[in-house]
């Protein structure tokens, strides 16, 4: 098999075709929201927010709602109420952070444990299942890109200037609140429509790490996305290849290339940064 | 007295403020002339940003009202512009210069408007306006602490705000970037710009500012920096610190051991 039928060959199967369409579409959505994410240090909500649609997805089940409404309520739910416990109390984020995301979470436990026949399901939500993405998952990823797109064409300057300096932008009359909270929903959006592609406990990775390689080397915000859309493909699409051709798991495979990308990334900086200086230091 | 025939910009009335039952500002009577620098100065925890929260309008008084170019609640979008202490700034994210100064003209934007060329053209004569059009499009980050200040001081020229208040906008740079900083201060106000900044050097007091403000939970004094700032009523700001006069008369701090 030559080197192009080998790259043709998983398109043959419909679910390796949405497959490749759907870590495409995310690897751009996490590309646009996964950098702010890593810029303000959101990372942990990202986490919680996954953990909490766990609960969200088990209730939705056992109800018949679709699932991603109920991941959705979960996630943004903790999201704002984390927001909204930081403000009124004197805990720390990360506290009311575990507190509730474990309490949604154990809600989701509870409610597989009323239906044995769904403990199947629980493996596929907590490390994903990407293999088995239907179209109306890809439907749903497809609104979260036009949502977060159509948000950044119009936001773009104003998420950043709460991002930069929340107290300037308040003090010149933006309305901070509504923006932290719209930046919070679509964490939760990115987070809930990506589980599918790899779960619960890995989604912030497929979020974060792209953006985190990106930001080695560049200091401006719209390569910067553009880096983090870039290597993420580059990992969405190798990982779906080895998957296949080595029979991984595809959503580990994807986290296991992103995190080798970000080391790879990191060893060339640094030793460009050596060379740089010790160019510096001759040249003195 | 500003254009439209006010004499304070600036008017605070009896106002207290507490949090979670301490006390940090009490009965504070206050105001600034429209066109005048104003300083406040106090020790830590005496209140100072807590004022220029007020005035801002995220904290809200138990007590009192502010008013703002004549008016109370919230003013309105792109009248202040607030240059916070250096550590409130993700100075880490990726945007240049030109984009913070940019964000200055957000403040009197609807949601949906975009920049135009028209806000560019503001944005790059105020970055020219502060002296940092070599400085224009590196990442704001890698600038030096004085350079970063004069970015956000662009930022406010650039939303043509008619107050700019500052929260220790000094701390931390060296004499030349303080010097600097100073010298656009100066030329803002007498464009007709109210300024209020919170400061811990009182040497640049009498010569840059209009008016002072001792703070310490309560007003302990007000007036013209000169005759305000003797070594007993700073003394009573500070505690333990006293103040001493130098040999030019200038007054300077030192920590009482």
């Amino acid at each position: 098999m030559n080197i192009l039928d080998a790259l043709v060959e998983p398109f043959q199967f419909g679910f390796m075709v949405r497959a490749f369409a759907g870590v495409s579409l995310i690897a751009v959505l996490s590309g646009i929201v996964g950098t702010f994410i890593m810029l303000r240090g959101l990372a942990f909500i990202g986490d919680a927010v996954a953990h909490a649609s766990f609960g969200g997805i088990v209730l939705a089940m056992l109800v018949g709602i679709p699932l991603h409404i109920g991941a959705l309520v979960f996630g943004f739910g903790t999201a704002l109420l984390v927001a909204a416990l930081e403000r009124k109390t004197k805990l720390q984020a990360d506290t009311s952070l575990a507190i509730l995301f474990t309490g949604a979470f154990s809600i989701g436990v509870l409610g597989l444990a009323t239906r044995p026949g769904f403990a199947g399901d629980l493996s596929s939500l907590l490390v994903g299942s990407v293999l088995s993405i239907r179209p109306a998952d890809l439907w749903w990823i497809v609104a979260a890109v036009i949502v977060a797109g159509l948000v950044m064409m119009v936001l773009f300057r104003r998420l950043v200037y709460i991002s930069f300096d929340a107290s300037g932008a308040e003090a010149a009359g933006l309305p901070v609140g509504w923006l932290h909270t719209l930046l919070l929903g679509l964490v939760a959006l990115s987070v809930v429509v990506s589980l599918q592609a790899v779960g619960a406990i890995l989604v912030v990775a497929l979020l974060i790490t792209p953006a985190a390689t990106a930001s080695l080397f560049t200091k401006r915000m719209e390569r910067l996305i553009a880096g983090a859309i870039g290597i993420g493909l580059v990992a969405t699409w190798a990982g779906l290849y080895a998957s296949y051709y080595l029979a991984t798991p595809p959503g580990a495979t994807i986290v296991a290339l992103l995190t080798l990308q970000f080391g790879c990334a990191l060893i060339v900086q640094k030793t460009r940064e050596r060379v740089t200086k010790k160019g510096a230091v001759h040249a003195a | 007295m500003s254009s439209n025939g006010l004499v304070n910009c600036i008017e605070v009335e009896g106002v207290t403020v507490s949090f979670d039952g301490r006390t940090v500002l009490q009965d504070i009577h206050w105001s600034v002339p429209c066109g005048s620098a104003a300083g406040i100065i106090g020790p830590n925890g005496g209140g100072k940003s807590t004022l220029l929260r007020t005035l801002i309008g995220t904290v809200r008084p138990d007590k009192g009202t502010v008013r703002i170019m004549g008016r109370t609640g919230r003013p309105s979008p792109g009248l202040l512009s607030y240059v916070p202490q250096n550590e409130e700034i993700a100075w880490h994210f990726p945007v240049s210069v030109f984009d913070v100064v940019l964000q200055g003209r957000l403040g009197k934007k609807k949601w949906w408007e975009r920049i135009s060329p028209e806000d560019r053209e503001a944005a790059m004569a105020a970055i020219r306006r502060v002296r940092l059009e070599e400085h224009a499009f590196r990442p704001i980050g890698d600038l030096s602490g004085g350079q970063r200040q004069r970015a956000l001081l662009a930022r406010a020229v650039a939303q043509d705000a008619q107050i700019i208040l500052l929260d220790e906008p000094a701390t931390g740079l060296d004499a030349t970037a303080q010097h600097d900083l100073l010298e656009i201060l100066d030329e803002m106000r007498d464009e007709g710009k109210t300024i209020v900044a919170t400061t811990h050097d009182l040497d640049c007091l009498t010569d840059h500012f209009d008016s002072v403000l001792c703070l310490r939970g309560r007003v302990v004094c007000q007036g013209v920096p000169r005759e305000t700032l003797t070594p007993e009523t700073l003394s009573l700001v500070f505690g333990r610190h006293v103040a001493v006069f130098t040999e030019q008369g200038e007054v300077t701090m030192i920590e009482h051991t």
